[in-house]
């Protein structure tokens, strides 16, 4: 049976660099909500999971409304700068690699943005994360390796429950109390897709699922003068972002691993890491034969801080997305960034260098499976098709 | 208008927007220098300088500011 749908007309006009931010946060304004598209001239098409009621729809009107007016009120067109572009041949393959990996069970969709790989494309993220490392240690990188999990007063001191609460999961587990875990044990059932319990089962929230690799490593450091300058860390990890209606195939999943490497140092320090180390970056992405461009960018902060924080992040340069070519929508996916933090986390954190002063810190970023999608739509699923060193890389990875 | 009298008027706005009474503020003012700088209050900065002299500052333009004096420069090129 197809979604009912809702059309709202937004009240502002949205410029058209802010239309897909637009779209994308939408998805986080009432659970209704199931796809949001674009029609002519200008409208928004809500699809819905059922057909509101007369209140429902007053409501959604309004937030709808509200997301938007803030979203076009405080955000400044950013500059597009594309800073490196790399494209040695042009590219055969116009399909979407995701039908053909679904059918042929090289991933398994789980749930709403889980996706299990099979060797195939599993061989490709081994791959890329063995050189990676190579990169991260050659560039003077010791290796960490960090719980999935973060305190939730780690988020708390550095304002990401503003930033970006949009994108958190909670981790919860049942009360140390005997009746509540033989009453959840007992009664616990599936409701759907959800899992219906008994209320008050949970203890409060103390940890969070970890959206990066990297603030493991400034929570390590929390309170602390580092020993030497600069601290360079590589270490790969499960993070955890989650993008509500957002999530399709590989492109955007819930959970996903990254590889980084983090740097704390100066100021000067980190911005060389960050230009040295990321030149390193480019050149392997360059010889995988990855398209791709470098371009600035920013964080999906949420709505009432997006305008703020985006603008800020553009004009101080603060980051750059390695966005990748898929060639079947003549698009672009971020799969991987430039970050440079400057002394935020530092001052946040109280992480000192020798002299005393607060630490600036930056950290490049990759993520593994969206690299290994964009290889694929690139390429395509067989492996004969692929660059020579990745074909003949992958068969020593279990493909 | 003058450099002087921009400054002037830049002066309130910068002890509002930093929450520092004390605070001297030159042409040759580095923002990152002051302590209450962060991405806030540099946004917030922005947008009151807009609000009291009537002007919009693009993102391209905002990125040659890094203090007072670059600030004055970008204002009297709006003003004319």
């Amino acid at each position: 049976m197809p979604h009912p749908t809702y059309t709202v007309r937004p009240g502002v006009t949205i410029p058209s660099f802010l239309l897909q931010e637009v779209v994308a946060k939408l998805a986080y304004v009432d659970p209704l909500i199931t796809q949001v598209t674009v029609v002519d001239p200008g409208d928004l098409s809500l699809h819905l999971r059922r057909t509101p009621s007369d209140a429902e729809k007053e409501a959604l009107q309004s937030k709808v409304q509200r997301c938007i007016a803030l979203l076009v009120a405080t955000t400044r067109e950013p500059p597009k700068k594309i800073l490196e572009e790399w494209g040695a041949s042009p590219l055969s393959c116009r399909e979407d690699p995701t039908p053909l990996l679904l059918r042929e069970g090289h991933i398994t969709q789980t749930g709403d943005g889980l996706f299990s790989l099979g060797p195939l494309v599993a061989a490709l993220c081994r791959y890329f994360e063995e050189h990676l490392f190579r990169l991260g240690f050659a560039q003077g990188g010791h290796c960490y390796r960090f719980p999935a999990l973060i305190p939730a007063h780690f988020f708390a001191r550095i304002h990401y429950f503003k930033n970006f609460p949009h994108s958190l999961g909670f981790v919860a587990h049942l009360q140390e109390d005997l009746e509540i875990i033989e009453k959840f044990a007992k009664e616990c059932r599936m409701r759907e897709d959800t899992l219906a319990i008994p209320e008050q089962s949970f203890a409060p929230i103390k940890n969070l699922l970890s959206p990066t690799v990297c603030h493991n490593f400034y929570l390590m450091l929390a309170d602390k003068t580092i020993p030497h300058s600069p601290m360079i860390a590589t270490a790969q990890g499960q993070c955890f972002r989650y993008e509500s209606i957002n999530m399709h195939s590989l492109e955007r999943l819930w959970n996903f691993t990254m590889w980084e490497v983090i740097f704390v140092g100066s100021s000067q320090q980190v911005k060389e890491c960050l230009h040295r180390v990321g030149m390193e970056v480019s050149r392997l992405l360059q010889d995988w034969g990855v398209h791709y461009r470098l371009e600035n960018a920013n964080d999906p902060f949420f709505v009432r801080e997006f305008g703020v924080q985006a603008s800020f992040q553009q004009i101080y340069d603060l980051k750059q997305e390695y966005r990748a070519l898929l060639p079947f929508k003549e698009g672009t996916l971020s799969v991987g960034s430039r970050n440079y933090h400057m002394d935020f986390f530092g001052n946040s954190l109280h992480i000192t260098l020798p002299d005393g002063t607060p630490a600036h810190s930056g950290c490049i970023g990759v993520g593994l499976e969206r690299l290994a999608f964009a290889l694929l739509a690139q390429y395509g699923t067989n492996p004969d098709q692929w660059p020579e060193a990745i074909r003949i890389g992958t068969l020593n990875q279990g493909r | 208008m003058t450099p002087e009298e921009i400054l002037q008027r830049l002066q309130p706005i910068m002890h509002q927007v930093f929450q520092d009474d004390r605070l001297i503020v030159t042409a040759t003012l580095s923002l990152e220098e002051i302590p209450a700088w962060d991405s806030i209050s540099h946004m917030a900065l922005i947008t009151a300088t807009e609000q009291a002299f009537g002007c919009a500052f693009s993102l391209d333009e905002l990125v040659k500011v890094g203090s007072v004096g670059d600030l004055l420069t970008l204002i009297r090129a709006k003003l004319g």
